[in-house]
């Protein structure tokens, strides 16, 4: 473009300095092919478009990038997204078959075919999996963590660092990250509790089933006269600096039984500086299963956060791992 | 055999059990042991129980005066009281195994009446068929032996 423009100058420039009247048209003409010429070649694009998952709920924080060079955004908290390519980078590539790539931890990538179009829909596949929504589905009960517990974090690694110890300290093995705006969101796995929120023991924990108590005598009649209602939790420690809301949307256990994201942390997101404007919020996602009907989400909860965090023993292992 | 001895024993039989069926049903109403679904839990109670108690009653209640001096056969009433008394005691095994169902088979209390509908059914049809065989049959003994 540079180069059609200093052109199409010079030979302005040189017409100007001719007499001959047909040396000047031919110049003029020379000048109209070069235009003919610069014309054609692209100019930047702006490629706008949303991502969703299955479900039809907009996607934050998907990564949607061009392959082949260092072009690329995130979705926002709307799904959408906006990628303007260069007409540097345009000049190189077949401006009739763009395609983009667009990834998210926990969901299977996919290739957004675009031609010449400048808007996209696409819906990422999240192999058995429901994506955690951000902002989050209501919850049962919210409590932002004492700052006092990540003092000596640096970064949001740092962070992860904590409450992964701590986490594994009161019996927590399988975790799932999701990116979300401002940091990322760690989701444990759904688990089984008693009416106190105390974690079930061994296997019983992370049974999908109501758990029953070992076969005794008083335990039968228990059984036998009474319905065995079951209590389900997940845990979701989100980590950002931006102020979030409830959508309102009351999860299944169904979908908390799929939350399945990235089995580590986001490696962008465990970069981000842990800033004083940074919270660690425990959301708790409590159900309630009885025995002769489907699992119901609990709104408010029938505990505190305080007392689930007490109960799962995470309050006593952040303190230890100060 | 003596008809209303019997007829006696039959009825002994099916309002004891129906009666301890009762009994544990009103209990499960009262601790909501079926949760918000009373209806479906007396549902099957009645559709288990009620016809034959029904048919036994009606022999019961309804028999002439004279019918008391017929005799029955035997081997009928055996039969019949031997497929009451293998009724009756799967439907209370129903109902006192559903503890031992929910734990390992993770069937909820309704979930293991609903299935037990599929041998309940084959069996209340034998159970209403001897017991009509029996009281159907003490006439024709007696007219043979009239005769």
């Amino acid at each position: 473009m540079f180069f059609i423009c200093f052109v199409s100058i010079f030979i302005v420039y040189i017409s100007t300095y001719m007499s001959d009247s047909i040396h000047r048209v031919r110049c003029l003409l020379i000048l109209c092919i070069f235009m003919g010429l610069a014309s054609p070649c692209p100019a930047q694009k702006t490629i706008k478009g949303i991502i969703l998952d299955t479900d039809g709920t907009p996607l934050p924080g998907v990564s949607v990038t061009l392959p082949g060079s260092l072009i690329g955004t995130q979705t926002n908290g709307s799904g959408l997204f906006s990628l303007t390519i260069p007409a540097t980078v345009l000049a190189h590539i077949d401006t009739a078959h763009i395609q983009l790539r667009a990834t998210f931890a926990g969901f299977t990538e996919s290739q957004l075919q675009l031609g010449n179009a400048t808007l996209v829909s696409a819906i990422l596949v999240s192999p058995g999996g429901f994506p955690f929504q951000w902002p989050p589905k209501t919850w049962s009960a919210a409590k932002t963590l004492n700052r006092s517990y990540f003092d000596k974090c640096h970064t949001l690694s740092d962070v992860d660092v904590k409450l992964t110890l701590a986490l594994g300290m009161a019996g927590y093995s399988d975790q799932n990250y999701f990116a979300i705006p401002g940091g990322y969101v760690l989701v444990t796995r759904l688990e089984q509790i008693d009416a106190q929120g105390n974690p079930l023991k061994a296997a019983a924990r992370w049974q999908i089933s109501t758990a029953t108590p070992c076969f005794s005598l008083v335990a039968y009649l228990k059984a036998l006269l009474f319905a065995t209602t079951g209590f389900f939790r997940v845990t979701a420690f989100a980590v950002t600096d931006q102020d979030f809301n409830p959508t309102g949307q009351a999860p299944t256990r169904d979908q908390a039984l799929k939350w399945i994201g990235a089995p580590h942390l986001p490696v962008n997101a465990g970069k981000i500086v842990f800033s004083k404007q940074h919270q660690v919020t425990a959301l708790i996602y409590e159900f309630r299963k009885p025995e002769n009907g489907d699992a119901v989400f609990l709104r408010p909860g029938e505990l505190t956060a305080d007392q689930h965090l007490n109960a799962a023993g995470l309050t006593a292992a952040l303190a230890e791992n100060k | 055999m003596d008809k209303k001895l019997a007829r006696q024993r039959l009825a002994k039989l099916w309002f004891i059990a129906s009666g301890f069926l009762l009994l544990l049903f009103v209990i499960y109403t009262a601790t909501s042991r079926f949760d918000n679904h009373n209806a479906e839990g007396w549902q099957w109670y009645t559709q288990s129980i009620f016809p034959s108690l029904t048919l036994i009653s009606a022999f019961y209640f309804t028999a002439h005066p004279d019918d008391l001096n017929l005799l029955i056969d035997e081997f009928a009433f055996r039969l019949a009281y031997g497929i009451s008394a293998g009724y009756l005691a799967v439907i209370i095994l129903t109902v006192l195994l559903a503890p031992l169902s929910f734990k390992y088979a993770h069937l909820s209390i309704l979930e293991t009446f609903h299935q037990s509908q599929l041998y309940l059914t084959i069996f209340q049809g034998l159970v209403t068929a001897s017991i009509g065989w029996l009281f159907g049959k003490a006439k024709a003994k007696k007219a043979s032996r009239h005769g």
